[in-house]
């Protein structure tokens, strides 16, 4: 027995501290100034150096509440490793939020509300604030979280394969308002053949592939109009016969025209090897320089424009041993002035801001018409990428249906049936 | 007592190991046994300081996690509420209707019997291979075993240019007019991608054992075998393989245990996928616990996962009997 205690005291102390992660709670705060870290998932330098130039000074002009500002890129699956780092009680102060999930978040208590925060930053002007942007970050007149990046998925397009294959540019469809998916189909597919192996047609960057995310197809079934689920978020509606159409649309792209990478497939648009790239603005900091491209709004569908928007968001994680000195930087983080500066990979929700001005100051390399039509144009009206409050759960259901897509000659009546049986009980719940 | 079992008492060590022997007797004149006892303890403890961090690391890296990861599996634990609220049994009942983890479960077990299978066969023709007394043989030996060194991941992504439908793999095909696969986006493919991917990363090292063991086989005894009239097939199966069973055994053990906690190349090349495929029970549970961050099912089907890996090594250690050689 006197062997046994030693042991089972180790144990349970271990066991307790264990446990003790899933209690959640936090220390007491501190007294002095504080430490702050915000995770996010981008491990781009340019984007580090500029939160970096940010976060001092922020702490420079407030030595007495803050003493750093750490920005902690969370490697791998950002929300499985937040959500790790939540449960594990190793919470972040400031975290970015996905849209997928943003809802889930704002809904299940998570973040900290940050509207005393923004309106007792000055100059902080929240009149300026687009409604329909900060609509998934807020709930109950609260505003929990702040979408710093709105921004509109559009299409870059190679010019120089498209002049190789003696077709009409897009941008001159864009003008002629003939741009549509059918002719960004046709176009891609000719001069994607035209270019030979090694040149895909239409693409998407490696991790926004709808065959490894399936939100991401918004950037096509909004033109034809179509949501995954009723904006109540209760009722399935992938059996629509818009859902129905564009899907298989899509799939016809896929395999029947070779107008879309088919999954599986590995081309790169930046160094050239891609005749488009549906992708957002901060996607242009890694084109070669030397190629000529140009940065156009999604092509229309048959219910009209696809203006889709992905957004990220900030928020204050609740658990946060410092959320007041954590909100007071949110606030900072996003006034106006450094608004305009992150614009340049980041578009902000703010009206002052969508301006060419502002994008011809943070974006160079994007053509004004393109920035007007693409970014400016789109932001007020655009759909955001439809969002559920349980989320986590319904998605890895619908990214393995969709599986079944990924096919020649898919039954997509198969497929959307058997993701509504499989999510409605979810979206119900 | 009988005279038999008394003369058995006499040379029986006692429970522990200890023999009854003279040293272990009180010295004459120390009739309470202290001095042995001040020997001793110190002794205990000396051992103790050098067994301590490795028992230590086990308790705190091993032992408690496990036993958390049990107590998580009978609470419902909701990440995003803060809620963990104990549901006894609930997630065991709710494992017993999930198709999708009886999917699992089939395409783990596949998973792990073409692994062993492919692996171990290979690993044993290469290992006669390179146990040949032949000129450059070390390099090769090098050569087979260099994908062990290389990081898992690292070695996984190469894998993936190579498999995907435009890769090296289908353009080496295509020059011999073979359309070759989508690999990994087809459901009939994409688990025997992910294993041979797996099979080429660990067969080095089995080769390495049982070239080892290869080695260890007496010379005489192949000889006394050819002497008889044995043919190359009936000494490798009659008299090699007898000899190799122990590492045989090892390796079995170890390859299963590593196909069923397999992670890293399902994660970066299938997700699981297509169509749950590649979704063995180790992805599952961690699909399950980090990406829905349903982290009390997620712990369930961690407990189901140890209890097979420990049955199934505990089959194979009961099997040893039968079939190790030297084993009785």
């Amino acid at each position: 027995m006197r062997k046994i205690k030693p042991i089972a005291v180790v144990l349970g102390a271990g066991l307790a501290i264990a446990l003790a992660g899933c209690s959640g709670t936090s220390a007491p705060a501190e007294e002095g100034p504080v430490d702050l870290t915000m995770t996010i998932w981008s491990a781009n330098e340019n984007h580090l150096a500029l939160f970096n130039e940010i976060g001092e000074a922020y702490v420079a002009a407030n030595p007495e509440t803050v003493s750093s500002v750490t920005f902690e890129t969370l490697s791998g699956d950002y929300l499985t490793a937040l959500t790790t780092q939540i449960a594990g009680g190793d919470t972040p102060d400031l975290a970015w939020i996905p849209e997928a999930n943003g809802k889930q978040f704002v809904e299940s208590g998570v973040l900290y509300p940050l509207s005393p925060a923004l309106e007792a930053a000055d100059g902080y002007d929240i009149g300026d604030l687009i409604p329909g942007a900060m609509e998934r970050w807020s709930a109950d007149d609260e505003v929990f979280a702040y979408p710093f990046s709105n921004s509109p998925f559009g299409m870059y397009v190679n010019r120089g394969l498209v002049d190789a294959a003696g077709l009409e540019q897009p941008s001159a469809l864009v003008d002629e308002g003939e741009w549509t998916w059918d002719a960004a189909a046709e176009i891609a597919a000719a001069a994607s053949a035209q270019a030979g192996d090694g040149v895909g047609p239409i693409m998407f960057p490696q991790g926004n592939r709808p065959d490894v995310a399936w939100d991401n197809l918004s950037t096509v079934w909004t033109g034809w109009g179509a949501q995954p689920w009723s904006s109540d978020g209760a009722t399935c509606e992938f059996t629509s016969p818009e859902m129905s159409d564009a899907l298989q649309w899509y799939n016809d792209a896929i395999y029947e025209q070779s107008a879309f990478v088919k999954p599986g497939e590995t081309f790169d648009f930046n160094s050239g090897g891609a005749v488009m790239m549906t992708a957002q603005l901060s996607a242009s900091g890694a084109i070669d320089p030397a190629m000529e491209w140009d940065f156009l709004p999604l092509p229309d569908g048959p219910a009209g424009p696809s203006g889709a928007v992905g957004q990220a968001g900030i928020g204050v994680i609740a658990k946060s041993e410092h959320p007041e000195a954590a909100a007071d930087f949110l606030a900072y983080f996003t006034n106006p002035e450094n608004s305009a500066k992150l614009a340049q990979f980041f578009p902000p929700p703010r009206e002052s801001l969508l301006t060419l001005e502002t994008f011809a100051q943070a974006a160079p390399a994007i053509k004004p018409e393109d920035v007007q039509r693409t970014i400016i144009d789109v932001v007020p009206n655009a759909q955001i990428k439809a969002p559920h409050a349980n989320m986590s759960s319904i998605a890895p259901l619908v990214q393995t249906a969709f599986d079944a897509l990924w096919m020649p000659d898919a039954d997509v009546a198969a497929v959307t049936t058997d993701i509504c049986e499989q999510i409605t009980p979810l979206l119900e719940g | 007592m009988t005279s038999v079992n008394r003369a058995v008492a006499a040379v029986k060590p006692h429970r522990g190991g200890r023999p009854t022997d003279a040293k272990s007797q009180p010295r004459a004149g120390d009739p309470s046994g202290t001095f042995r006892r001040q020997r001793k303890f110190p002794e205990a403890h000396i051992g103790l300081a050098f067994v301590s961090p490795m028992v230590i690391g086990v308790i705190v890296l091993c032992l408690i996690p496990f036993i958390s990861v049990i107590w998580y599996s009978l609470h419902d634990w909701d990440v995003f509420t803060g809620s963990f609220e104990f549901i006894g049994l609930g997630n065991y009942a709710r494992l017993v209707n999930d198709a999708v983890a009886a999917k699992s479960l089939g395409v783990t077990g596949l998973f792990m019997a073409t692994l062993m299978i492919v692996n171990i066969v290979l690993a044993m023709l290469l290992a006669l291979l390179v146990n040949q007394r032949l000129r450059g043989v070390s390099a090769f030996r090098a050569i087979y075993f260099a994908p062990v060194v290389v990081a898992v991941v690292a070695w996984v992504i190469i894998w993936q240019f190579l498999l995907a439908s435009n890769g090296g793999i289908n353009g080496f095909l295509a020059m011999v007019g073979v359309e070759g696969p989508n690999w990994l986006r087809d459901p009939n493919t994409a688990l025997y991608a992910v294993v041979i991917v797996q099979v080429f990363k660990g067969v080095g090292m089995n080769m390495v054992l049982f070239l080892a063991a290869l080695q260890g086989v007496p010379s005489e005894l192949k000889e006394a075998a050819r002497i008889d009239g044995a043919s190359n097939w009936r000494i490798f199966w009659s008299v090699v393989l007898p000899m190799l069973s122990p590492t045989l055994l090892l390796v079995m053990i170890l390859t299963s245990i590593g196909a069923l906690d397999v992670f890293a190349p399902i994660q970066v090349l299938t997700q699981g996928g297509p169509s749950n495929s590649t979704l063995v029970l180790s992805y599952y549970m961690y699909q399950t616990a980090f990406e829905r961050q349903d982290f009390g099912y997620g712990s369930t089907l961690g407990v189901v996962l140890f209890v097979i890996v420990l049955a199934l090594t505990a089959v194979q250690w009961r099997l040893r009997k039968v079939w190790v050689h030297d084993e009785v």
